[in-house]
């Protein structure tokens, strides 16, 4: 398993497996036993069998079954909703329209602008208008189709450049927009302009610009949603759903009901793959809660695929006017860009969508002069959201071929003109603040490069092969929370009883990334058992303490610094019970392999269980509480909230490929992909996140686009939303960095999305390097390479 | 939830003869299951259902392959598998979807595929948002929505331009292969190639009643030099976008024969005979590519680059693809050349599959 | 039209369900038998969550008529480690091939037939074999180790109590 030291590392040892180490935020001595072990996740024996279950793999006696009626044109007036047929058929027992709640919703509560179901006009096709209840599928999907519904045509936006017009209020898609645009579809602009950025322009050596232009994406999870709601005998409602951020429901849900948090119940089922395309609350989860309100039975919503991509929050269709400075070294200047992205019809998580598009753009290079107009607009079309890399991933494609291009320009290698300009370790941005307290990218690159054999091949290789290089950097979580309160960010319980296993409770949601094994991991570290004893609940909100669940890339970081703070309380009781056991000291106590063992003297020993029951005298279980909080981090302007985090990750990929001159056909070869995760807690589990993030990131880069006609997408299935096959994905040699991040839990950072960003523009620069032409289009299909092969072409014949 | 089947009545005759009953008793009102990878997922989008489903999965009678017929029966992966069937049709079998989707495939399925069309292969919903379309439920067509009548443009109502996207048939057409089929009236054999016709709905001539049997081979089809290429966006699942079949015999490096047949480009596969171009049958008046029309004199000729170019552009120029499956028709157009030309070097320089 | 009965065995037990004609495999399995372990991703066949064995060979249960297996035999993810974790099931879990888990069973299942039939695949065989399935966690790698080193266990070990089917 191939793992580079990065800057900023600290320790060492533990690479040979037999010292102990210490890292800053942990008081006393931890054994190396099994953090930095690959652990294959706790829940995989039940995946691979098919014990795991999933929503739809849940049945409840009585239950009912839920179809939806949506909108088949993308902006109407609803003249006439009329549900009498449908409720009249046998088998039918409740159809819900619009007129259940008027209640709006939404993931940040600056945008909540979503109703469970669309009342007096629809804003984009597929929109919920209705739902039935009933006895089986077929019945509910007959009663859909009964329902009758009449619409009045209203100004279309289908394209982002017509959301930025002035229109009369009656064509707005909807009440609330940007306020310094009232009378536009803007959902959020945001301006920003730090240092002197026309100067820099002014006496730079290379000034590469370029427009971009992306399609939307989905997040292509294989399993489709699904929730069950029931409105049990107690009046409590029960929702079970692959939520990735089960709290943000919880809330969602409350005020949609208006119901008391506490009467709800959210129970995370297994979920299928999330990458952001289940953190928000969704109009389903509220349709089911209601139709299970009304009948008071059992019901069950599953989506068609279809319906899945319709229901959407994927990557923000974009485009992007981009423009840098760099003086004749190569050195970092200026960044200029402006940027329009389609939100679609709702708000989601567009306002963090809209700054991330400009200030993620701050690493992973020093930016002394950085200007940024970006715009979040409404369309009716699918509502994007949150994807993997949110918000990061098409401005690094700018910035990195504009990197690149700089780099021809200027006669410098391109992975030494990104060298010149990586952000150091222990630094600050100059602008937004954000601080770098370990970064390990100049140690991954360099590995990437020497892997690649880079020098011997960049600019060397024949034509239609070539390779490319792309850098980032990602958050590891965002710093402050979406509801603003006092609360921790993380908390995780644990609870250990006579029966020796210890119960770690959270709502941090295990999506498949393995988070559930990261707390596993921790606390059987700290305390010095083994993995299998450790149990963790997460999945119930009943039991699990608030966390704010799986997106920005924040769960290892923020549960997993949770899960230390508790683990470390039960080590104290333990140290206790071992001292009182055998007249040593307390804090001479190592704890590994199950036993606690008194440093001056091995001989001296206590086994856990002998040790948990000591500790157990006259009290019970051991209990203990950790969580955790983000320090106060920042500037003082307004929007300087939006990329903060207490950790960045970095990463440094190389790709090597074959682009067919004639078809405009590529075909990846090799990814070297080095991702700085500060301390690899899990390595299995680190490589699979890396490796999973290059096919998804190589699917935009290639094949993946979600394309429309007339505000219907024309590819709403697995056939035509084309995710890349085994064939169509190369070798992947994942390279784990790390720089033990003085913060992290163990010294880790995040790893499950920034290692997306930079496969694009390794793409697209190596594209470059094999036949000579720049794409500004993504996904850069065979057509558009091959339009840009023969303009290249035309374009030497005429010069 | 699952996308429902429409309701239907299943019928698991186990003799041609018994099939070929059913079909006539249920005429206008079933359709033929054989692999189910194509009709299941058509009748999930509920495009043209109907009341009654004939299996012929069990019919021993459709499944024998030998060197020279294959029957209509035979799943897909076992002609991919085949040692005795020419090398480029097993070939091309092996290009088709993906490993599962072969699995349960047979060569009558793939032969006769519903022709598709973004318009078309869409959920009821979806369907229902647009309008419906011409193929089904509708009355107008969403890709060439206007068409040329008595030198007046006019709303088309008529003709469907759906493409067809089979793999396998441009391959047999090129070597010349026969299909055999069971009737009421007993059986008959035609050329494959004369068996496609018309536009996207009504894709071949299949008389009521009639099961495909098999498609059988020429001896020429184990001698002459061929192959297959396919367009499709990704390497395995994919339909293809354009796909070339070509039989060819040279003559101490001089052209003796040339078939070059042209999948998923029109509504059906376009053959180009070099060898006997007075000798075809009547173009329908639907097909768009007119294979015949400048076609350049190659026989006798020495097969050298620019002769396959003067070949590779002929095609280009006259296929015609539409804007109805993925990718531009632009650059499908482009790639029937390139594919052509590719394959024609290949088979001349004795490269084989 | 009226439901029918279906006779066959699934992961080595007789089994009788009235069906309807529409109901597919998939349907069947997941709703009457309550063998959710197969899953349903794309519910058209290009995904192949849904792949279970009839009568010893792979097969997309979403695009199977449940009727059409009247006397098969059939296995499912569930019948893979009836006595003991199949070194399919336990390679997935123990590489890393499986994240969110969904493509799972499907891929074990494809995997499981390709080595009955070549128990010794190259690399580029098994992403042949596999490449009409789909998975969006773990870009295959960890998938193509977890059949390779499946392999190579049972070819030294042949599987002592595998399905029948």
């Amino acid at each position: 398993m191939p793992i580079v030291q990065g800057s900023g590392s600290t320790r060492n040892e533990h690479q040979k497996n037999k010292g102990v180490w210490s890292d800053s935020g942990s008081p006393g001595v931890v054994a190396n036993s099994i953090i930095g072990k690959p652990a294959p996740l706790k829940d995989s024996l039940k995946k691979v069998t098919g014990e795991a279950v999933y929503a739809d793999d849940m049945k409840f006696p009585g239950m009912l079954f839920c179809r939806i009626l949506r909108a088949t044109v993308p902006h109407a007036r609803v003249k006439r909703l009329d549900i009498t047929k449908a409720q009249a058929m046998p088998g039918v027992r409740a159809v819900v329209t619009g007129r259940e709640s008027g209640v709006r919703f939404g993931v940040l509560p600056v945008s909540q602008d979503e109703l469970s179901m669309a009342q007096e006009k629809v804003i984009y096709t597929g929109e919920p208008l209705a739902a039935v209840a009933a006895d089986s599928e077929d019945i509910a999907q007959a009663a859909i189709w009964a329902i009758e519904v009449e619409y009045e045509a209203l100004t279309e936006f289908l394209r982002p450049q017509d959301s930025l017009k002035d229109v009369e209020p009656a064509q707005q898609i909807h009440d609330k927009v940007e306020k310094k645009h009232p009378k536009t579809n803007i959902h959020k602009a945001v301006d920003q302009e730090f240092g002197d950025v026309e100067g820099a322009f002014k006496q730079a050596a290379s000034t590469p610009n370029a427009s971009f232009k992306f399609d939307g994406i989905s997040h292509g999870f294989t399993e489709p949603h699904a929730v069950i709601a029931h409105w049990d005998a107690e009046d409590r409602i029960q929702l079970y759903t692959p939520q990735q951020v089960p709290h943000y429901t919880h809330r969602a849900l409350a005020k949609v009901l208006d119901l008391p948090m506490h009467q709800i119940q959210v129970i995370r089922t297994t979920v299928g793959g999330g990458f952001g395309g289940k953190s928000d609350p969704f109009q389903h989860e509220m349709i089911a809660c209601m139709l299970a309100r009304n009948t008071r039975r059992p019901v069950k919503v599953t989506m068609d695929r279809e319906e899945t991509l319709l229901t959407g929050r994927g990557r923000h269709p974009t485009e992007s006017k981009v423009a840098m400075a760099f003086d004749k070294d190569g050195k970092l200047l200026a960044l200029d860009s402006d940027v329009l992205i389609d939100g679609g019809a709702y708000g989601s998580f567009g306002v963090v969508s809209a700054y991330y598009n400009g200030v993620l753009s701050n690493g992973p290079y020093l930016l002394p002069a950085f200007r940024y107009h970006g715009k979040r607009v409404y369309s009716n079309r699918i509502p994007s959201g949150a994807m993997r890399g949110h918000g990061s991933v098409n401005p690094r494609y700018c910035t990195e071929t504009l990197v690149d291009m700089a780099a021809v320009e200027l006669g410098i290698d391109p992975c030494e003109l990104r060298l010149r300009n990586f952000l150091p370790p222990n630094s600050i941005t100059p602008h937004h603040k954000f601080r770098v307290t370990s970064t390990g990218i100049r140690e991954g690159l360099m590995e990437a490069m020497k892997r690649s054999e880079w020098s011997k091949k960049w600019g060397k290789l024949p034509y239609g092969h070539g390779i490319g290089v792309g850098c980032a950097w990602y958050i590891s979580g965002s710093a402050l929370p979406i509801h603003w309160n006092k609360l921790p960010q993380s908390t995780v319980h644990i609870k250990i009883d006579m029966d020796g296993g210890v119960t770690c409770h959270s709502l941090a949601a295990d999506i498949g990334q393995g988070s559930d094994t990261m707390i596993a991991q921790i606390v059987a570290e700290v305390i010095g058992c083994k993995l299998d004893r450790v149990h963790v609940k997460s999945t119930t909100t009943d039991t699990a303490p608030i966390d704010l669940g799986s997106y920005s890339s924040r769960v290892t970081f923020m549960a997993g610094n949770a899960a230390r703070e508790a683990a470390e309380v039960v080590r104290k009781d333990l140290a206790a019970a071992a001292s009182k056991l055998t007249g040593q000291p307390a804090q001479y106590f190592d704890f590994a392999g199950e036993e606690i063992v008194c440093r001056s003297k091995p001989s001296v020993r206590v086994g856990f269980m002998e040790a948990l029951h000591e500790a157990q005298a006259d009290r019970g279980a051991l209990i203990a509480s950790g969580s955790y909080q983000s320090p106060p981090l920042g500037g003082d302007f307004k929007g300087s909230n939006a990329g903060l985090s207490p950790s960045y990750s970095f990463s440094a990929f190389i790709c090597e490929l074959k682009v067919d001159p004639d078809t405009g056909f590529v075909q990846p070869i090799k990814v070297w992909a080095a991702h700085d995760c500060g301390k690899a807690l899990n390595p299995l589990s680190v490589e699979g996140q890396i490796e999973g993030s290059v096919h998804m990131g190589l699917g935009q880069a290639l094949t993946e686009q979600m394309r429309y006609r007339n505000g219907q997408m024309l590819n709403a299935n697995f056939l035509d939303y084309k995710i890349p096959t085994p064939f169509d994905t190369p070798e992947i040699e994942a390279i784990i960095v790390e720089s033990h991040d003085p913060e992290g839990p163990f010294g880790a950072k995040e790893c499950g999305e920034g290692a997306l960003a930079p496969v694009i523009p390794a793409v697209g620069n190596a594209i470059f390097d094999a036949v000579g032409v720049r794409m500004f289009e993504v996904p850069m299909t065979p057509d558009r390479v091959l339009r840009a092969i023969e303009a290249k072409a035309r374009k030497e014949r005429e010069a | 939830m699952t996308m429902l089947l429409p309701k239907f009545e299943l019928h698991q005759p186990t003799t041609l003869a018994e099939a070929v009953k059913l079909a006539s008793a249920h005429a206008g009102d079933f359709d033929f299951l054989s692999g189910g990878t194509d009709l299941l997922p058509n009748y999930k989008c509920g495009l043209n259902a109907h009341g009654h489903v004939i299996s012929l999965a069990h019919i021993a009678e459709l499944k024998t392959i030998t060197r020279d017929s294959i029957g209509a029966g035979v799943r897909i992966v076992d002609i991919e598998r085949n040692a005795d069937v020419p090398r480029s049709v097993a070939f091309t079998a092996g290009q088709i979807a993906s490993p599962l989707l072969r699995q349960s495939g047979t060569l009558g399925g793939n032969l006769m595929l519903d022709n598709r069309c973004h318009f078309f292969n869409q959920s009821y919903f979806w369907r229902n948002s647009l309008g419906y379309c011409l193929k089904a439920d509708g009355d107008r067509c969403h890709v060439v929505p206007m068409i040329n009548e008595g030198g007046k443009s006019v709303l088309n109502n008529k003709v469907c331009v759906a493409t067809h996207s089979s793999d396998l048939a441009p391959m047999l057409i090129a070597l010349g292969a026969d299909v055999t089929f069971a009737g009421p009236d007993g059986s008959r054999t035609i050329k494959l190639n004369d068996f496609y016709y018309g536009d996207g709905i009504a894709r071949f001539e299949h008389r009521p009643g009639e099961i495909l049997v098999k498609v059988t081979l020429p001896k020429s089809a184990h001698e002459v030099r061929s192959g297959y290429k396919k367009l499709a966006p990704r390497q395995s699942i994919d339909f293809p976008v354009a796909g070339v079949g070509i039989a060819l015999e040279l003559d101490a490096g001089k052209v003796k024969s040339l078939r070059v047949a042209v999948g998923a480009v029109d509504t059906t596969p376009v053959l180009f005979d070099f060898s006997k171009p007075a000798n075809v049958k009547a173009l329908s008046s639907y097909l768009l590519t007119d294979p015949y029309k400048n076609m350049p004199d190659v026989m006798g000729k020495q097969l050298d680059n620019a002769l396959i170019e003067t070949i590779s552009k002929h095609i280009q120029t006259q296929c015609q693809p539409k804007l109805n499956v993925p990718m531009e028709p632009g650059y499908r157009k482009k790639m029937c050349g390139v594919l052509t030309r590719r394959l024609l070097a290949e088979l001349r320089d004795g490269k084989t599959v | 039209m009226s439901k029918h009965i279906l006779r066959f065995h699934v992961n080595d037990r007789a089994v009788e369900v009235a069906v309807e004609p529409w109901h597919t495999l998939a349907n069947v399995l997941r709703n009457d038998l309550n063998l959710t372990g197969t899953k349903i991703g794309c519910d058209m066949g290009t995904c192949g969550c849904c792949t279970v064995h009839v009568d010893g060979k792979a097969r997309l249960s979403c695009l199977t008529l449940a009727l059409e297996c009247q006397g098969a035999k059939i296995a499912t993810i569930e019948g893979l480690n009836e006595y003991e974790i199949h070194p399919l099931q336990r390679a997935f879990a123990e590489c890393g091939g499986s994240q969110c888990g969904y493509c799972t069973p499907g891929f074990i299942m494809q995997s499981c037939a390709m080595l009955k039939e070549n128990p010794d695949p190259t690399r580029d065989e098994i992403k042949a074999g596999l490449s009409g399935n789909l998975c969006r966690c773990t870009g295959f790698m960890k998938i193509y180790e977890a059949v390779e080193r499946a392999a190579t266990e049972m070819r030294e070990k042949p599987v002592s109590a595998p399905v029948k089917a």
